[in-house]
């Protein structure tokens, strides 16, 4: 078997599909410094190092190859936080420089299912997430929300807020990767490793929540009640963030906590 | 009494009116405003019976002096009443929106003193919403059956969409259910909207909300429900605070059409002995000839009335009739193919999966050549998977593992379908697969609980409309 290891970017998996082709090989998997995979007693692994001319070249060959859509889709994979995505990117990436553009349609090849896959997980989790994600009042006057995103959403939720907040100061704050999205009603900015944030909430915030909760717990029909839909609609893992829901995710994981 | 109490009253009230979407409008922002409409509607969260919450549904006034028996309001029932003054439901909306709880407002109201008293309320609070506040996030709010048409008519320019409830599949229905709804109270509104979904420049912000037809400005409005003028006075926007009017030159800009979501009625199912085909016909006309974006179904819950059924009824029949509504509006299906005259629909299967069985001569179409339309007419096959299946058809020859690794759900489909040729399916007696494509459990199909039998399913496709 054999493995290559690139260093966790864009440009690493660029430049192993540039050397894969250089080196008439096709590795079975793309790792990165640190993740665990089967391995035999045959398993080579190879080092790539990522350079820029390499990468370039096959960033090119891409943009000739995929509509501008599918480039925007592109950019949601390589924020996936799943540990196979750098395989998928780069099997679908030989795949497209094999067949050319009509890789991209052909839906019932598994490699292009699977990268199909984890855009869609990708984009679904932005989707929520503009949905989800709640914004508390602070006594300085902006409205900070705390998320813990599977994904690295943040830069993708900055235009859809920054647009409809046009006039308020606003912070999204990824606490799983310590990246904030910060809007001063002019421009924005996402920051990697902010450093300490403290945030005093408003003396109006908590009446706000607990009108929310009220309003809430009485618009269920409750002859109506079906957990099992809800679960389908809402994972419990997004109810932590939602002042409402809080109570599903608290009692599914009460003992953990 | 607490604005809590009241807004438990007040929300409580309204969750009956079912329709939650926010999808239908990508009003845009202003540069001096808050907020903006998704196109395809943001869900916000979810509630205990599984329903999408996207906008603040609420009532600004449960006290009605109608006397509708399927509604918990109604004037006879023993229930506490509460009101929310316009500007109590702009702060309210606000303080949510900029949480990112909402995308907009669902404001419905009862009747309260009359039907035009109730409209200028719900139309004072959209006024006050869209220029005072600057709001631009999505609102949805009802006409009034009885109000003014002129009024209906200018609440309509600030709002997103707007609906009027329909209630009843028939007239004599609509006469024993909601005594004091007429049928002209309802279909008026209805069509003046359809009229105008989509044509109006609005108004620019102004002194007097009422304008007349021929341009001028009214000081009194003279109503053409004689009976109705005397209580009802045009009233000015209440005091403005010190947060500053929308400059007219923006509002010009910013907003040309009225209602861009539309225009979307709800009906009432098992209150009434009406047939399931009814139903079904009148959906269609209006859809077709009152252009409505959106009919939807409320199944009838007992609030306490002796005239009728005890029983609520079953979600089940809910549930067939919004799949026949996905099938009316998206797959091509009429009315009359789907039911005849005094027929209701099946309960042990689909509406599509019932068509398909009765016209098996239609079948098996091949994956590989069929046209769209041809495709949506299998079971199984959603509008999702049949442009799918035309995508991936252009690379290569489908068969039907390629299906099955795209994830086509072929449980009910491979029955209908060839693949490359090769036929996957049932071949026999049609009353045996009749059997193989039902529901799990027989017993108890008419009870109201949807958990007794495996209904995530339907429940599912009753929301993605793919089935």
């Amino acid at each position: 078997m054999l493995a290559y290891e690139i260093d966790n970017s864009k440009e690493g998996i660029y430049s192993a599909v540039y050397l894969s082709y250089k080196w008439k090989e096709s590795p079975d998997i793309v790792v990165v410094k640190g993740d665990t995979f089967q391995t035999d007693f045959s398993t080579e692994v190879k080092k790539i190092e990522t350079t820029e001319s390499g990468s370039k070249r096959v960033e090119n060959g891409i943009k000739e190859r995929l509509r501008p859509d599918r480039l925007d889709e592109l950019d949601f994979a390589h924020a996936s936080g799943e540990e196979g995505k750098h395989t998928v990117i780069f099997k679908f990436l030989r795949l497209l420089f094999d067949k050319g553009a009509p890789a991209a349609d052909m839906l019932h090849e598994p490699v292009v299912i699977a990268y199909n896959d984890i855009i869609f997980r990708v984009g679904h989790e932005v989707n929520r997430m503009t949905g989800f994600l709640r914004f508390k009042e602070t006594a300085e006057g902006y409205y900070y929300a705390q998320i813990k995103p599977d994904h690295d959403v943040v830069k993708f939720l900055m235009p859809h807020f920054t647009d409809r907040y046009r006039n308020m100061q606003f912070a999204i704050h990824d606490i799983r990767r310590n990246i904030i999205g910060i809007y001063n009603t002019k421009t924005y900015k996402v920051i990697s490793n902010p450093g300490k944030v403290e945030v005093v909430l408003s003396a109006e915030e908590t009446e706000f929540a607990d009108l929310w909760k009220q309003y809430y717990n009485n618009v269920s029909i409750m002859e109506r009640k079906n957990k099992r839909l809800q679960k389908q609609f809402l994972p419990v893992r997004y109810c932590e963030m939602m002042e409402e829901t809080y109570e599903i995710f608290d009692s599914e994981n009460g003992s953990k906590n | 009494m607490e604005l809590e109490d009241r807004i438990k009253i007040l929300t409580d009230g309204a969750k009956y009116d079912v329709s939650c979407s926010s999808s239908g409008s990508n009003r845009p922002n202003t540069p001096t405003g808050l907020g903006t409409a998704a196109l395809g509607g943001i869900c916000h969260s979810f509630t205990a019976d599984g329903r999408c919450i996207s906008l603040l549904k609420m009532l600004l006034s449960n006290n009605c002096i109608y006397n509708c028996l399927y509604c918990v309001n109604r004037r006879e029932q023993d229930i506490p009443r509460a009101t929310l003054t316009p500007r109590e439901m702009c702060e309210l909306t606000i303080g949510f929106y900029k949480r990112n709880y909402i995308e907009g407002l669902f404001l419905s109201s009862a009747v309260e003193k009359t039907p035009n008293h109730s409209q200028q309320m719900l139309f004072e609070t959209l006024y006050m919403l869209r220029t005072e506040y600057g709001f631009n996030g999505y609102i949805h709010v009802k006409a009034i059956p009885g109000a003014d048409n002129e009024l209906i008519r200018q609440t309509s320019l600030y709002a997103d969409r707007m609906s009027v409830n329909i209630e009843a599949p028939s007239y004599e229905s609509l006469r024993a259910i909601a005594p004091q709804k007429t049928r002209e109270a309802i279909l008026a509104p209805m069509k003046m909207l359809s009229g105008t979904t989509g044509t109006h420049l609005l108004p620019a912000p102004q002194a007097s909300p009422i304008l007349l037809p021929d341009g001028t400005r009214a000081e009194k409005f003279v109503s053409s429900h004689a009976a109705d003028f005397a209580a009802f006075k045009p009233r000015l926007p209440t005091a403005i605070t010190a947060r500053p009017v929308i400059p007219m030159k923006e509002w010009k800009k910013s907003r040309l059409i009225s209602i861009p979501a539309g225009q979307t009625t709800q009906m009432v199912i098992g209150a009434t002995p009406d047939h399931d085909s009814s139903v079904l016909r009148l959906t269609q006309g209006l859809y077709n000839i009152y252009k409505l974006k959106r009919v939807y179904y409320s199944a009838y819950i007992p609030v306490g009335s002796d005239k009728l059924p005890h029983a609520p009824a079953p979600l089940l029949r809910e549930n067939r009739l919004y799949q026949a509504d996905w099938l009316l509006r998206f797959y091509g299906f009429t009315a009359d193919e789907l039911l005849d005259d005094g027929e209701d629909l099946a309960t042990d299967t689909d509406p599509k999966t019932a068509w398909a069985l009765g016209h098996m001569s239609f079948f098996p179409i091949e994956v590989n050549k069929a046209s769209l339309e041809e495709l949506l007419r299998v079971p199984g096959i959603g509008v999702k998977n049949a442009l799918r299946i035309l995508r991936a058809r252009k690379t290569a020859k489908l068969t039907i593992d390629d299906l099955k690794k795209m994830r086509v759900v072929l449980k009910r489909a491979r029955h209908f379908i060839t693949a490359d040729g090769k036929f996957d399916g049932y071949d026999g007696d049609n009353a045996v697969l009749r059997r193989m494509l039902a529901l799990p459990s027989g017993k108890d199909i008419k009870a109201a609980q949807a958990t007794i039998f495996d209904t995530q399913e339907t429940a599912l496709s009753v929301i993605t409309g793919e089935l």
